[in-house]
C-alpha cells in the first residue's frame, strides 16, 4: 500500500507528465472530450425525441393511465360500461390526480353522401378533455365542442369525405344494447394534429350528446389521466392497489401504448450500443497515448523502481496520468456539452423532411435536446471509468518493467 | 557483520537466440561499513552487473545475495523495491532525476517513499541539499541545472534516505574530469560525515585513486581486491 503523501506526490508527478507533450496530452483530451460531447448531445436529444414522442402521443388522446370496467378489452365494437365512476373519482382525488377526463367510447360509421369512414367516437366533457389532450388547441375550422351536439373530426377525414365545419354528416354506430343507431349531425370543428392515421380515425362529440346517441345515458367507458409519464406506472400500481379489482382496470400508457414503450426500449437499447462503441474507440485512444508514454519514458520508470519505487506505486502513477487526462477532457466534455444542448434545447433540430410521412407517433417537426442530471453525472462517470480503465494496461506493463533493461534503454 | 554478502553470484545474459553471455562469473564478496569502495576496470568488464546485484535491481542466474544476512532470492517485485528503498542510495551515470520534479522535490520523493514526517522531510531534505552545496538551486528542475549540478541533486537523493549503501555507476563518466574529481571529493565527504559505505565504478584512475579498496574487475570475474590507506 502506499500512503497517502506518497499519492499525492505522484498525482503531482502525473498532472506534471501531462504538461510535458502538451500536443499528443491536447490530443488525447480533445478525442475523449469529443466522446463525452457525444454523448451528452446524443442522449439529450434522444430523451427529448422521447419526451416528445411520449407527450405528443399520448397527449392525443390516451393519456398516462387509463382506467376502464374490469375485464375491458380494447378494439371491441361493445360498449363497456363501468360502474361506480363516483368511487373512482373519489380515489382519484384521494391520491391528487387531478386531470382526468370521462369518455364513453364506441366504433361507429361516419358518412357523408355516397362516402364513408369507419372510425371511433369519443364522447368527451371538452373543459376536463383539455386537461389531458391537446387536440382542442390544433384546431384548423370552427371551434372545439363548444356546441351540444356538434361533430369535431379530423382534417384528414374531412378531406377524404370532402366535408367542412357547418356540413352534415351521418353517424352510424352499435348502441348501448345493440340496436343500430343512426342520426345526422352538424361539423362544429376541424382538428390537425401531426399523426394524420389519428386524424383520419377519431371523431369527437359532447359527452351527453354521445351517450344519449348511443343510448347510453350517464355511461362511461373511460377515465383518462394525465401525469408526469414517468411516474405513471407507479401511480397505477397505487390507483390499483385502491381501487377495487373486481370493478376496475388500471393500465399506465406503457400498456395502452406499448408500440410506443418499446420503441423507447429500443432506442435505449441502441444508445447503449452506440455509447459502447464510442467509449471503445476512446479507451483504445487512452491507451495507445499511456503506452506510447510508457515507450518513451521507459528509463524513467525504470530509474523509478531502481530507488524503490513499488509496483503499486507506478500502477498508481500510470493510473493517475491517465485519469487525470479524463477529468480534464470530461470537463471540457461536459461544458461544450451543455452549451450544445443549451441552444439545442433552445431551437432545436428541424426534421421536417424526415418525419412527415411518420403514421405511428404523433411528434413535432422540431427535435429539441433535453438534458437530464442523471445523463450528465452517468456519462462522466463512464468518461472517467474509461480512462482509468483503459491506463490500467499500460500502468501493469511500466510495473513490470525490468530496471536493468530500463537503465540501459535510451 | 557485513553490510552485502555475495555469495558465488553469478549473471548470464540471453536472448534466447545467440549463445548466453556470462557477464558475471561465480563471485563472492563482502562489503562491510564504511567502505569507500571502487569497482574499477575497462568497458564490459562487469561493473555495472556487479553494482546491480548489490543493489537488488537484478536478481543473479545463481547464487545468493544477503543484504545485513538477510537471504534476497525468495522476494519478490515489491519486496525487493522495499530493500532497495531502505537500504541504497542509487546514483546513476546519466543523472537520471524525475524531470518534472525540482531539485528539492527530487531528493524529497525518496522520503516520501518512506513516509518520513514532514518536519523531518524538510529538515533532512535541506541538510541533503546543503551538503551537496546546493542550497540555493533547490527549486530548479533538472533542465534547469548543469550536468555537475544534477549529479549532486543525484546524491542527496541518494544521502537523504541515510541508506545502508551508496551505490554509483560511473558517476563522473558524463561529468568533465575537474567535476568529476569534485563529485568524488564530495563522495569522500559524506562518507566521513555520514559513515555510509560508497561503492561506486570508474574506469578512471583519477577516480579510482582516492578509494580506499579498490576491486578491479576483468571479464566478469574480480581480479584484485586491493585495500589502500585512508
Amino acid at each position: 500500500m502506499i500512503s497517502v503523501k506518497t499519492f499525492l506526490v505522484l498525482a503531482r508527478i502525473g498532472f506534471r507528465n501531462i504538461r510535458r507533450n502538451v500536443r499528443r496530452s491536447l490530443l488525447t483530451i480533445l478525442a475523449i472530450s469529443f466522446g463525452l460531447f457525444c454523448l451528452i448531445v446524443f442522449q439529450a436529444l434522444k430523451a427529448g425525441l422521447h419526451k416528445e414522442m411520449v407527450s405528443s402521443t399520448l397527449g392525443l388522446d390516451a393519456g398516462t393511465i387509463q382506467v376502464h370496467a374490469a375485464g375491458y378489452e380494447a378494439n371491441t365494437a361493445v360498449i363497456q360500461p363501468m360502474a361506480n365512476i363516483a368511487e373512482a373519482k373519489r380515489t382519484l382525488a384521494t391520491l391528487g390526480l387531478t386531470r382526468f377526463s370521462e369518455r364513453i367510447k364506441s366504433p361507429a360509421l361516419l358518412l357523408a353522401g355516397r362516402k364513408s369512414s369507419a372510425i371511433l367516437l369519443a364522447g368527451v366533457l371538452p373543459g376536463d378533455e383539455q386537461q389531458v389532450t391537446f387536440i382542442g388547441r390544433k384546431m384548423v375550422e370552427g371551434s372545439y365542442l363548444a356546441e351540444a351536439d356538434r361533430l369535431l373530426l379530423g382534417s384528414p377525414l374531412a378531406v377524404s369525405l370532402g366535408v367542412r365545419s357547418g356540413d352534415e354528416v351521418v353517424l352510424m354506430a352499435q348502441g348501448m344494447l345493440g340496436r343500430p343507431a343512426t342520426r345526422k349531425f352538424v361539423i362544429g370543428g376541424i382538428y390537425q394534429t401531426d399523426l394524420a392515421t389519428f386524424d383520419r380515425s377519431h371523431v369527437y362529440l359532447p359527452l351527453p350528446a354521445a351517450q344519449h346517441f348511443l343510448g347510453a345515458d350517464e355511461v362511461v367507458t373511460e377515465i383518462a389521466l394525465l401525469t408526469e409519464a414517468e411516474r405513471a406506472q407507479s401511480l397505477a400500481t397505487a390507483l390499483r392497489e385502491k381501487l377495487d379489482p373486481g370493478l376496475f382496470q388500471v393500465s399506465s400508457w406503457q400498456k395502452v401504448a406499448p408500440d410506443l414503450d418499446q420503441l423507447i426500449k429500443l432506442n435505449d437499447a441502441t444508445m447503449g450500443l452506440l455509447v459502447f462503441i464510442v467509449f471503445a474507440i476512446v479507451a483504445m485512444g487512452i491507451t495507445n497515448t499511456m503506452t506510447t508514454v510508457i515507450f518513451e519514458r521507459f528509463r524513467e520508470f525504470g530509474i523509478l523502481n531502481a530507488i524503490g519505487t513499488g509496483p503499486t506505486a507506478i500502477v498508481s502513477l500510470v493510473v493517475l496520468e491517465s485519469l487525470f487526462l479524463g477529468l480534464i477532457a470530461t470537463i471540457l466534455g461536459l461544458l461544450a456539452g451543455i452549451a450544445a444542448c443549451s441552444w439545442l434545447q433552445r431551437y432545436g433540430l428541424d426534421l421536417s423532411s424526415f418525419i412527415s410521412a411518420n403514421q405511428y407517433f404523433a411528434s413535432g417537426h422540431v427535435l429539441k435536446a433535453h438534458v437530464l442530471a442523471e445523463d450528465l453525472v452517468s456519462s462522466a462517470l463512464v468518461t472517467l471509468a474509461t480512462a482509468i480503465v483503459a491506463g490500467i494496461y499500460p500502468a501493469w506493463k511500466a510495473s513490470r518493467m525490468d530496471p536493468v533493461k530500463a537503465l540501459l534503454h535510451n | 557483520m557485513a553490510l552485502v554478502e555475495l555469495r558465488q553470484v553469478m549473471k548470464t545474459y540471453s536472448d534466447g537466440q545467440s549463445s548466453p553471455v556470462t557477464a558475471l562469473q561465480a563471485t563472492d564478496l563482502l562489503v562491510g561499513p564504511g567502505e569507500f569502495v571502487c569497482l574499477a576496470g575497462p568497458s564490459g568488464a562487469g561493473k555495472t552487473t556487479l553494482l546491480n546485484m548489490i543493489g537488488c535491481i537484478d536478481r543473479p542466474t545463481s547464487g545468493r545475495i544477503l543484504i545485513e544476512e538477510k537471504d534476497t532470492a525468495t522476494l519478490g517485485r515489491g519486496q525487493l523495491a522495499k530493500i532497495r528503498r531502505r537500504a541504497f542510495g542509487f546514483v546513476f551515470q546519466s543523472f537520471n532525476l524525475i524531470p518534472v520534479l525540482n531539485a528539492y522535490e527530487n531528493v524529497e520523493y525518496v522520503l516520501l517513499l518512506q513516509n518520513v514526517e514532514a518536519d523531518e522531510r524538510r529538515q533532512r531534505v535541506n541538510t541533503a541539499l546543503a551538503s551537496v552545496g546546493l542550497s540555493r538551486l533547490m527549486d530548479k528542475r533538472p533542465g534547469q541545472l548543469s550536468g555537475g549540478q544534477q549529479q549532486r541533486v543525484a546524491a542527496a537523493r541518494a544521502i537523504v534516505s541515510r541508506p545502508l549503501v551508496v551505490l554509483a555507476d560511473e558517476p563522473t563518466a558524463n561529468l568533465d574530469s575537474k567535476t568529476g574529481e569534485e563529485l568524488i571529493d564530495l563522495f569522500a565527504a559524506l562518507k566521513q560525515q555520514l559513515q555510509t559505505t560508497f561503492v561506486f565504478s570508474s574506469h578512471d584512475p583519477a577516480v579510482i585513486r582516492r578509494a580506499q579498496r579498490i576491486l578491479t574487475l576483468r571479464d566478469g570475474r574480480i581480479m584484485t581486491d586491493e585495500r589502500l590507506g585512508g
